[in-house]
């Protein structure tokens, strides 16, 4: 009856608000309205002055009365409510059918086996309860997603839980299904990538909440675990390999444990570990030398602790490209220097290292040592980026800055910000400020920060390791052949450019000690673009070779220019460059391979031939073409399908004349993908996923309340809307019930 | 064929003008070895045995270093410690010199303890220029004194087509360079040395870590060569031959 009358529920006018909705044209209307009715009021009241004072105010009251209601009516009245919109679509309960689920840490239960007891399809007591109340649909999800109408269809051996697909799979695929709510049991192992944002927006936009249950613990009683080793991108034959593996500990702080690193399966290192109270931390590891080119499979394992929760997490494998190529380096030198000499002796025997100095020994001559050919440098200096870029790292010694045009300088400067290159600065009496640097474009590049003013100076200083330099492969490299381990024993080397502060983000290595009380720069560098420049200001490093107080077997000299001329070209990107998606590929999906190619001016090449030869890890070639991209220029991919776990090896090639083009890079294929890594509950996932989508997250405790708080959750999941009032029925007939009344009783009166 | 180059020609008659006074031993090896990049270093051996010339080490010193330093700083862009500098061969401060030069080393005798600081020497990178020494004794003495220093390495000759000959200039033929006095006419050699040559030791990799010159004398026409009877196709061969020397000795 009341709804008859009002429009709406009594319950709708108990929790909403009353508002007037009209716009400036309603004000006017409203103020004309109010106008005309004060008139009409004024009139009626001058007209029947002769009435009794009683029947004037009856009649007035009557009147102003149903006038206010009209006002009231074209005020357009509204009623602000929260109005429940009911999901009339099925519930979609996604089942994590991966690998991790096998892992036995729910209360004492598995985690596959709390998902069969709470949600199997035919008898869980989670999926009976929603049964009851929602028409309900199971997917078993892993790689793949597909319904599932028993129990005993999940039997939790995906490599991989693809959230993302699953969510889209049940938004999308269900034949016929509308789903009003989405419920996603998992463990939370999974990646939460673009493609799962999307989804996420997909289903707010749709109004499809996604109740998300956690099932497994949030942390393992004792569990240790290589979560992660950063590894140089390419290393050289001979190189040592510098590692960085980093650990996460559960409830092992305090144990003593070792970590072992192995190459395709023969120990390089055992390192004994005392684990911290920190959940993660990193340790260094130096093994070696790597000798044989190719790519090289190493392995961290951290060894296992009886009662540990996960051992499959304590290895972790990384892929090394051990590459045949030497490093391409050009030293120039604006006048004779020993330096040149000893720099070459030093990497002399280094087959990695392929280096050609050019040296001005007159106004206009250059003497050129390990060029190619007769033509190669025959000017000097290169002055275009074809002849400059070939080189991975420049080194420039005495070279007065103003020997170089200004187009040799911006090439310079496009050599390592655009390029990627490397460059290195030596000290020398034609160098830094001393050399016309500080006045310089070039001076720019420079990690450190130079004089206004040329100086004659020279210091002897004592070169020790900074903090940073400890850390350091180049340093950690000198260290271990220094003479007692210490580069204090070492003879002093001469300084003749003052160098005492660096630029923000740039890093000090080693730093010299001499008469002055701040210390000097020695080795420093700093990335500039797309490349590393770094600066070497001791003028006569050949002293730690010849000096009377160096042992005959000394390597330290060899050492550091070995390590430093190898670190500079470590991460100098190619001609060719690949990469590919995903990061960890399971066997059965697609690998994305994609390439940048430039030209020998590292120009994007447009139009370019290139293929892609893929090795199996059973040794068989197939070669696919690479179609370019559509969206960037010198970019071109392809995609296969692996099939089997290991390695495959990738080759892009370049047809072009003399000799093509190839760029390498490699994938492992891991058949447990990445179930077991950072394998406890993540519950941030799973609660960002709910709150995205407005579900609720639940515990596998509480998730037995999932049927009553979908129905609540649904309701909750309400938009808020504004009811017009203006033809409620009610008001219609009180103003006609006034009206009439009015009538009625000027009848009485005998009025008109 | 040999040519005479103008630049060098110039150099030559800078050097003579500057010559005009008398030179004397300056530095006598305590010069400052972080000071310049170039050292003309002379070795001292056998130190008390003299004849009438003096000590055999000091034959041609210092005029002869300091005029091939005039025309090293004048021709090229090394920068060189433009005065003589002597040290002992078995003085430690060697090793702040990576190039030394010795010669009449008919005389030459090492002990064990000079043989090895010697090997040490150039083993580390050091490189030494031996010259002026005549005929098959002060070769014999020569071998024997190298055979201490490097008894598993053999002397040979150094090809035409070596860089050491290229370095800075192109020098296509070896020249028997005479001393002052037999430069002014008649035969050039000494004693049996008939025939010049220019041998040398090399290391493992390849590298000329001893350079000999036997059978002519670079220090004479160095040391002459503001004597207008000296030939001055002598002294600018000399010149052109040691300043690639240096320019090899700096880069390889």
């Amino acid at each position: 009856m009341f709804e008859f009358f009002f429009k709406y529920p009594a319950a709708l006018y108990q929790q909403g608000t009353l508002l007037l909705g009209y716009t400036w044209i309603g004000y006017a209307l409203t103020v004309a309205a109010a106008l005309v009715a004060a008139l009409a009021l004024a009139g009626y009241l001058h007209r029947f002055a002769s009435l009794r004072p009683a029947d004037r105010l009856l009649l007035t009251g009557l009147r102003s009365a149903w006038v206010a209601l009209l006002v009231l009516a074209l005020c357009q009245p509204l009623l602000l409510v929260t109005v429940p919109v009911t999901l009339r679509g099925d519930v979609v309960v996604l089942l994590d059918d991966s690998q991790s689920m096998r892992i036995d840490d729910a209360a004492g239960d598995g985690r596959g086996a709390t998902l069969q007891r709470l949600f199997a399809p035919d008898n869980g007591e989670v999926s009976l309860a929603l049964a009851e109340r929602f028409p309900l649909h199971h997917v078993a999800f892993g790689l793949t997603a597909q319904p599932v109408d028993t129990g005993a269809s999940l039997e939790f051996d995906s490599p991989r839980s693809d959230f993302a697909n699953a969510l889209e799979h049940a938004r999308t695929q269900l034949q016929g299904t509308t789903p009003g709510a989405v419920v996603l049991v998992s463990d939370g192992g999974a990646e939460p990538g673009a493609a799962l944002q999307d989804e996420m927006l997909a289903y707010r936009a749709a109004g499809i909440p996604v109740h998300t249950v956690g099932i497994g613990a949030a942390r393992f009683d004792l569990d240790l675990e290589v979560t992660a080793v950063s590894l140089p991108p390419r290393v050289f034959p001979g190189d040592m390999l510098n590692a960085e593996v980093t650990l996460r500990q559960s409830g092992a702080a305090g144990r003593q444990v070792i970590l072992q690193t192995a190459e395709e399966g023969i120990l390089l290192d055992r390192q004994p570990v005392v684990v911290p109270a920190t959940d993660s931390f990193t340790v260094p590891v130096v093994v070696g030398p790597m000798t044989e080119a190719g790519m090289r499979r190493v392995s961290f394992t951290i060894t296992s602790q009886p009662d540990e929760q996960i051992i499959a997490n304590n290895r972790r494998d990384a892929l090394v490209q051990v590459v045949s190529d030497p490093v391409r380096v050009l030293h120039f030198e604006g006048e004779p220097r020993f330096e040149v000499k000893f720099v070459r002796r030093a990497v002399s025997d280094d087959e990695s290292i392929d280096l050609i100095s050019l040296i001005r020994t007159a106004e206009n001559k250059y003497y050129r040592v390990g060029v190619a050919n007769p033509e190669q440098l025959a000017d000097g200096f290169p002055d275009a980026a074809q002849a400059l870029f070939e080189f991975d790292v420049v080194v420039l010694g005495s070279v007065d800055a103003n020997l170089l045009s200004e187009s040799q300088q911006q090439l310079l400067i496009d050599y390592v910000a655009r390029r990627g290159g490397a460059l290195l600065l030596l000290g020398a009496r034609r160098s830094f400020a001393e050399g016309g640097y500080s006045t310089s474009e070039l001076g720019a590049l420079l990690p450190v920060r130079l004089r206004d003013k040329q100086s004659e100076f020279r210091q002897s200083v004592v070169v020790s390791p900074t903090s940073n330099g400890l850390l350091h492969p180049v340093v950690q490299a000198l260290l271990r052949v220094a003479p007692d381990d210490a580069l204090e024993q070492l003879p002093p080397l001469t300084m003749v450019n003052p160098l005492q502060a660096v630029k923000p983000g740039a890093t000090v290595l080693l730093q010299g000690s001499g008469a002055e009380s701040a210390p000097f720069v020695v080795l420093a560098f700093q990335r500039y673009g797309r490349g590393t420049v770094a600066v070497m200001s001791a003028r006569d490093t050949w002293r730690w070779q010849m000096h009377s107080s160096v042992a005959s077997d000394d390597l330290t000299h060899e050492t550091l220019w070995r390590e430093l001329l190898r670190w500079l070209a470590r991460p100098v990107p190619q001609r060719i460059e690949l990469r590919t998606e995903p990061r960890r590929p399971v066997p059965g999906e697609q690998v994305r391979v994609t390439v940048d190619a430039v030209d020998a001016a590292f120009q994007p090449l447009a139009a370019a031939e290139l293929s892609l030869m893929v090795t199996t890890p059973l040794g068989d070639q197939r070669t696919y073409p690479l179609s370019r991209s559509a969206g960037e220029s010198g970019l071109y991919s392809a995609e296969f399908a692996v099939s089997e776990p290991g390695l495959y090896e990738l080759q892009a090639t370049l047809a072009q004349e003399p000799s093509p083009v190839v760029g390498d890079a490699a994938i492992e294929v891991f058949a447990s993908g990445d179930e077991y890594r950072a394998a406890e509950l993540d519950e941030s996932l799973l609660r960002h996923i709910a709150e995205a989508t407005g579900g609720g997250y639940f515990t596998a405790a509480d998730a037995t309340g999932l049927d009553s708080v979908i129905e609540e959750i649904q309701g909750d999941a309400s938009s808020e809307q504004r009811l017009p009032l203006h033809d409620v029925p009610a008001l219609l007939l009180i103003i006609v019930l006034l009206i009439c009344g009015e009538w009625f009783y000027r009848r009485r009166r005998g009025l008109a | 064929m040999w040519r005479l180059r103008p630049n060098t020609v110039a150099a030559l008659c800078a050097a003579l003008c500057a010559l005009a006074t008398p030179l004397r031993a300056l530095s006598n090896g305590d010069a400052d070895p972080t000071e310049h990049e170039f050292f003309f270093t002379r070795g001292i051996y056998g130190q008390g045995a003299e004849d009438d010339w003096g000590p055999r080490w000091a034959i041609d010193y210092p005029t002869a270093d300091q005029q091939f330093l005039i025309a090293l700083r004048r021709l090229t862009l090394v920068d060189a410690f433009a005065s003589d500098n002597a040290v002992p061969i078995d003085d430690p401060r060697l090793r702040d010199f990576p190039f030394t030069y010795i010669l009449e080393v008919g005389a030459l005798i090492l002990d064990d303890e000079q043989a090895r600081g010697l090997r040490e020497y150039l083993d580390k990178g050091g490189f030494l220029v031996i010259d002026d020494f005549w005929g098959t004794w002060a070769w014999r003495n020569l071998q024997t004194q190298l055979a201490k220093v490097f008894p598993d390495r053999p002397i040979v000759e150094v090809p035409m087509e070596h860089p050491i000959f290229h370095a800075f200039y192109d020098v296509r033929e070896i020249l028997q360079v005479p001393n002052v006095y037999q430069a002014r006419g008649g035969p050039t050699h000494e004693l049996d040395g008939y025939n010049p040559h220019v041998r040398g030791i090399f290391d493992e990799q390849g590298r000329l870590m001893v350079l000999i010159n036997w059978n002519t004398d670079l220090g004479d026409a160095w040391e002459w060569a503001d004597n207008p009877r000296y030939p001055l196709r002598f002294s600018t061969y000399a010149y052109e031959l040691g300043i690639n020397f240096v320019i090899y000795a700096m880069s390889h």
